[in-house]
C-alpha cells in the first residue's frame, strides 16, 4: 500500500482532453512542488486532492486514512487559490475567521485566532478592510492566513504567485517561504513558474500530459532533466546567495558574482542567469564582462539550433552556444574554457 | 424616448389631478380605508416572506441541480406568470377549498378552512407573485462565480453555510430586486384574491378590492384610495430602488 | 423601437371596430341577474329582426353605471334597481324615461339537497352555516341587507361577492352553505336549490330599462326596449322567474 504517514494520492481521471493518471506521495513537513506546462493536469490534481474534481479511479490516503470519499468540507485541507478568492462582502478578519467558524469555533475565539494569523502575515492593521481594498500581494497573504488558520493537515497552493505583479510576488514568496517552513503538514504547491518551483520546493514533481515525467530534488531534476520540457523549464542558472551591496553577490559556496542592481535589497536573494547570457572563450578573455572564470566542460547536449553546454566549478552552469561556436571552440567533455558573464546580465530577486 | 415615459406616467398624473382634493379629509376617514390598507400591507409582506422562504430554494434547485423533468418543473414554477389571476384563484379554490382536492382533507381531518380567510389572501398573493422571485433569483444564481463557493467548501463550510454566508450575500442586490418585484405584485393582486379569499372588510378586503367596489358607489373615494396606494408604492419603490440600483 | 410602436398602433386600431359596426348591431348593458333571461330575449329579438345583432355586457349594475358614465359604448341599460338607473338619469345619459319592465325577489340559494336544512333567513344566523352575500355596493347586496334587517337577523358573511353571479358561484362550487341571491338566479342554476323567502321578509326589486343617448342605433335601441316591455318579452322573463312590473 502506501506508507503510514503523509499523503498518498493515486488519481486517475479524464476531464475534457486531459487524461490524468498519477501516483504521488508527499511526506509531512515536506513542500512538494508540482510543475508542468499549462494543461498538464497540475491544477486538476490539486482539485482532486481537495475534493473539487471527481476521480474516476484511485485512492487518496492521508496518514493511513482514506479521504477520497469525503466532500471538500470534510477533508482536512486548506487551499490558497491563484486569485485569492477572498469573500468580497466580508471583512479581512471575517475572511480569515471563516474556516474556523464554519468548522464550529465560536465567533469570539475564531476572531481572536484570525487576528493572530493576520499579525503573523503582517496585516493586522487591515483587519477591518474589505478585500477589494487590498493590493494583490496583501490579498494573497490574507488568503494564506485564511488557509493556515484552520490548521489543515494538507496545504494546497494553486499557482499562488501567478496573478501577482513582480513586487507582490517577492512579498508573497517571502511570506510563503516563512510560513511553509513553519507549517508541519503536507504541502503541495502547483506552479508553472520555474523560479517559484526552484525556490519553494523540497521535492519537485514534473507533470506533463497527465503523467509524472520526473521526480526528485530540484538539483537532481535540473541536473538530470529527463525531457526537453524539463530542461527548457528548469535549465536556468539559479543560485541562492546573499546580496552584499549594489554590485556584489556572494553565493552559498563563497563564490562572488559581480552584479548591477538598482535599489539593492541587502540580504538573501536568488540570482538567475540565462544560459544564453554566458559567453565561452578558449582563453582568458579581455572583455567588459565583470565576471570571468575558468571552468571545465562536463557535458554537451546537441540540439538543432544550439548546443547546451554544462560546465562545473566554481559554480555548475548551463551555457547555450551555437553549433558553429561549439565546433570552433572544439568543445568536448573535459575541455578547459573561460566563461564570461556581464554583471548586468545577472537578475537578482530578493528572497 | 421621453414620449414613451410620458405615456406611462400619464394615467398616474391624471389620477392625481382628478382626486377630489376638497373632499379628501372625508374620504380619508372612510372606515373602509384603514382595514383595507392594513390588510394590504400585512398580506403583501407575508406573501413576500413566503416567496423568499419557498421561492429561493426553488430557484437554487433550478439553477444548480440537474434532475429529470426539470423543464416541466420550471414551467410549473413560472406558470402563474402567464395564468390570468382569476384562473389562479379558481385553481386555488379547487385545490384548497372545503370541497377541494386537498382542501377537503384539511377540513375533515384538521378543521382547517382556507377560503375567505386572511391566510387565503396571503396564499393567493404568494401564488401570483412568487414566480417573480424565482425568476430573479435563478438568474442571479446562474451568474454567480462558483469559485467562491468552492473556496468556502475547502474551508469546511457545508452547503447551508455556503448558501448563507457566501451565495446569498453575493446575489444581494438581485435578491432585493426580486423581493421588491414580488412585493409590488402581491400588493396589486386582485383576481386571485377576490376569487379564493373573497371580499370581507377587515379579513380579506385588500386595497385593490376596496378601490374596485368604491368605484361603483363613490368615484371620489375610489380616486382617493387609489392615491393612497399610489403614494405608498412610490415611497417604497423609491427607497428600495436606491439600495438596489444605487441611485 | 419605431417598428414596435407602429405595430402596437395597428393592433389597437384593429381591435376597436367602431367603424365596422353595422347600424343594426345593438349593445345592451344589463344587470347580472338578467343574464339567462336577456340572452333568450336577445335570440328572440334577432329571430324577429333579421338584421339585428344583439350583444350583451352583463355585470353588477353599479359597475355598469361606472362604465356608462365613463363613456362606454352602450345603446341600452337594464338595471337591477332604480337607484343605479337614477345615477344614469342624473347624469343626463338616458335617451328617454326609464320604464320598469320586471320585478324580482330574493331567495336563498343552498347546495343541492339542502344539507344544512335551511328553511329561512333565521337559519342563516347559525354559526355553523357559511353564508355569502353580495357586496353592499351592488343592488343585490343592498336588498339582502334590507331583507335581513326586516327579518331581524344579524349574520356575518364569509365574503361579499362583487356581483350576484359571483356570489352564487361560491355556493355552486360548494364553498359556502348559502347565499342570498335573486329568485331568478336560484332557478337558473342547476347546481343550487332555492329556498323561498316569505313576502313579509322579502324585498321586491324593481328593474328599469332605458335607451341611452350616446347610441349609434337609436331606432334599434327603441325597438329593443319595446320588445322587452312587450307581452312576449314579459312571457320570457316570467319563464325565468321574474315577476310582472
Amino acid at each position: 500500500m502506501g506508507t503510514v504517514s503523509g499523503l498518498d494520492a493515486r488519481v486517475a481521471l479524464k476531464l475534457g482532453t486531459l487524461d490524468l493518471d498519477v501516483d504521488v506521495h508527499v511526506e509531512p513537513a515536506e513542500t512538494v512542488v508540482v510543475v508542468g506546462p499549462n494543461g498538464a493536469g497540475k491544477t486538476t490534481l490539486l482539485r482532486a486532492v481537495a475534493g473539487l474534481a471527481p476521480v474516476d479511479r484511485g485512492r487518496i490516503v492521508l496518514d493511513g486514512t482514506p479521504i477520497d470519499g469525503l466532500p471538500p468540507e470534510q477533508r482536512p485541507i486548506g487551499v490558497v487559490f491563484q486569485d485569492g478568492l477572498l469573500f468580497p462582502k466580508m471583512s479581512v478578519l471575517d475572511n480569515v475567521a471563516f474556516g474556523l467558524r464554519a468548522r464550529g469555533t465560536a465567533k469570539r475565539e475564531a476572531n481572536a485566532r484570525a487576528a493572530e494569523w493576520l499579525e503573523r502575515v503582517g496585516l493586522a492593521d487591515r483587519a477591518g478592510a474589505r478585500p477589494p481594498q487590498l493590493s494583490g500581494g496583501q490579498a494573497q497573504r490574507v488568503a494564506l492566513a485564511r488557509a493556515l488558520s484552520i490548521e489543515p493537515r494538507i496545504l494546497l497552493l494553486d499557482e499562488p504567485l501567478a496573478a501577482l505583479d513582480a513586487g507582490a510576488r517577492v512579498e508573497v514568496r517571502r511570506a510563503l517561504r516563512e510560513h511553509l517552513a513553519a507549517y508541519d503538514g503536507v504541502r503541495i504547491v502547483v506552479t508553472h513558474d520555474p523560479l517559484e518551483a526552484l525556490t519553494l520546493a523540497d521535492r519537485l514533481i514534473v507533470l506533463d500530459g497527465g503523467r509524472v515525467v520526473q521526480e526528485g530534488s530540484p538539483a537532481e531534476v535540473r541536473n538530470r532533466p529527463r525531457s526537453r520540457y524539463v530542461a527548457q523549464l528548469l535549465g536556468l542558472n539559479l543560485f541562492e546567495g546573499v546580496l552584499e551591496s549594489n554590485d556584489l553577490l556572494r553565493l552559498a559556496n563563497g563564490f562572488v558574482l559581480h552584479v548591477a542592481v538598482d535599489d539593492a535589497v541587502i540580504g538573501p536573494c536568488v540570482a538567475v542567469v540565462e544560459p544564453a547570457a554566458i559567453t565561452l572563450f578558449a582563453s582568458v578573455p579581455h572583455a567588459s564582462a565583470r565576471n570571468t572564470w575558468e571552468a571545465t566542460v562536463v557535458e554537451l547536449d546537441h540540439e538543432p539550433s544550439r548546443v547546451r553546454v554544462r560546465v562545473d566549478a566554481p559554480v555548475p552552469l548551463v551555457v547555450d552556444v551555437t553549433p558553429g561556436a561549439a565546433a570552433e571552440l572544439a568543445l568536448e567533455p573535459g575541455r578547459r574554457v573561460w566563461c564570461a558573464l556581464k554583471a548586468t546580465a545577472v537578475s537578482v530577486e530578493p528572497l | 424616448m421621453f414620449g414613451l415615459l410620458v405615456f406611462f406616467a400619464l394615467p398616474l398624473v391624471a389620477l392625481v389631478v382628478r382626486v377630489p382634493w376638497s373632499d379628501i379629509t372625508d374620504d380619508l376617514s372612510d372606515p373602509a380605508i384603514r382595514p383595507a390598507l392594513r390588510l394590504s400591507l400585512v398580506c403583501s409582506v407575508a406573501a413576500t416572506g413566503l416567496s423568499v422562504v419557498i421561492g429561493v430554494p426553488i430557484a437554487w434547485l433550478l439553477a444548480r441541480v440537474e434532475f429529470p423533468g426539470k423543464a416541466v418543473a420550471r414551467a410549473l414554477a413560472l406558470l402563474p406568470l402567464v395564468l390570468p389571476p382569476v384562473v389562479g384563484g379558481v385553481a386555488l379554490l379547487v385545490a384548497f377549498g372545503r370541497r377541494g382536492v386537498v382542501g377537503q382533507y384539511l377540513d375533515d381531518w384538521f378543521g382547517i378552512r382556507l377560503p375567505f380567510t386572511t391566510w387565503a389572501a396571503i396564499i393567493a398573493e404568494t401564488f401570483v407573485a412568487m414566480p417573480f422571485m424565482i425568476i430573479t433569483v435563478e438568474g442571479a444564481l446562474r451568474g454567480v462565480d462558483t469559485r467562491y463557493e468552492e473556496a468556502a467548501a475547502t474551508l469546511g463550510a457545508g452547503r447551508w453555510t455556503v448558501m448563507r454566508r457566501v451565495t446569498l450575500p453575493a446575489i444581494g442586490p438581485s435578491l432585493l430586486a426580486g423581493i421588491t418585484l414580488t412585493w409590488a405584485r402581491a400588493l396589486g393582486e386582485f383576481g386571485a384574491t377576490i376569487t379564493f379569499a373573497g371580499n370581507f372588510r377587515g379579513e380579506t378586503q385588500t386595497m385593490p378590492l376596496a378601490v374596485y367596489l368604491a368605484l361603483q358607489t363613490d368615484t371620489g373615494a375610489a380616486l382617493t384610495l387609489s392615491l393612497v396606494l399610489l403614494v405608498i408604492s412610490i415611497v417604497v419603490l423609491a427607497l428600495v430602488g436606491r439600495r438596489v440600483w444605487g441611485r | 423601437m419605431l417598428a414596435a410602436a407602429a405595430a402596437t398602433a395597428v393592433l389597437v386600431s384593429a381591435c376597436s371596430n367602431d367603424d365596422d359596426v353595422t347600424d343594426r348591431s345593438l349593445r345592451v348593458f344589463a344587470a347580472a341577474s338578467l343574464t339567462d333571461a336577456f340572452t333568450e330575449l336577445g335570440e328572440a329579438f334577432e329571430a324577429v329582426n333579421r338584421d339585428a345583432d344583439v350583444e350583451f355586457n352583463f355585470g353588477a349594475s353599479s359597475e355598469l353605471v361606472v362604465q356608462i358614465q365613463e363613456g362606454a359604448p352602450a345603446d341600452a341599460f337594464a338595471s337591477a334597481d332604480e337607484a343605479n338607473m337614477q345615477k344614469v338619469v342624473d347624469a343626463g345619459l338616458n335617451a328617454s324615461d326609464p320604464v320598469v319592465f320586471a320585478r324580482n325577489r330574493l331567495a336563498i340559494a343552498v347546495e343541492p339537497g339542502n344539507p344544512k336544512g335551511i328553511t329561512g333567513l333565521a337559519d342563516l344566523a347559525d354559526p355553523d352555516v357559511t353564508v355569502v352575500l353580495c357586496a353592499e355596493q351592488v343592488p343585490c347586496g343592498t336588498y339582502a341587507d334590507e331583507a335581513l334587517a326586516t327579518a331581524g337577523v344579524t349574520l356575518t358573511p364569509v365574503s361579499r361577492g362583487e356581483s350576484v353571479k359571483a356570489t352564487l358561484s361560491v355556493v355552486e362550487l360548494g364553498e359556502a352553505d348559502a347565499a342570498i341571491v335573486y329568485v331568478t338566479d336560484a332557478r337558473a342554476s342547476e347546481r343550487v336549490d332555492g329556498i323561498d323567502i316569505p313576502d313579509e321578509e322579502n324585498v321586491i326589486a324593481t328593474l328599469p330599462i332605458a335607451g341611452l343617448l350616446d347610441t349609434g342605433a337609436p331606432d334599434v335601441a327603441d325597438a329593443w326596449v319595446e320588445f322587452v316591455t312587450s307581452a312576449e318579452g314579459l312571457a320570457i322573463l316570467e319563464e325565468y322567474g321574474f315577476l310582472a312590473p
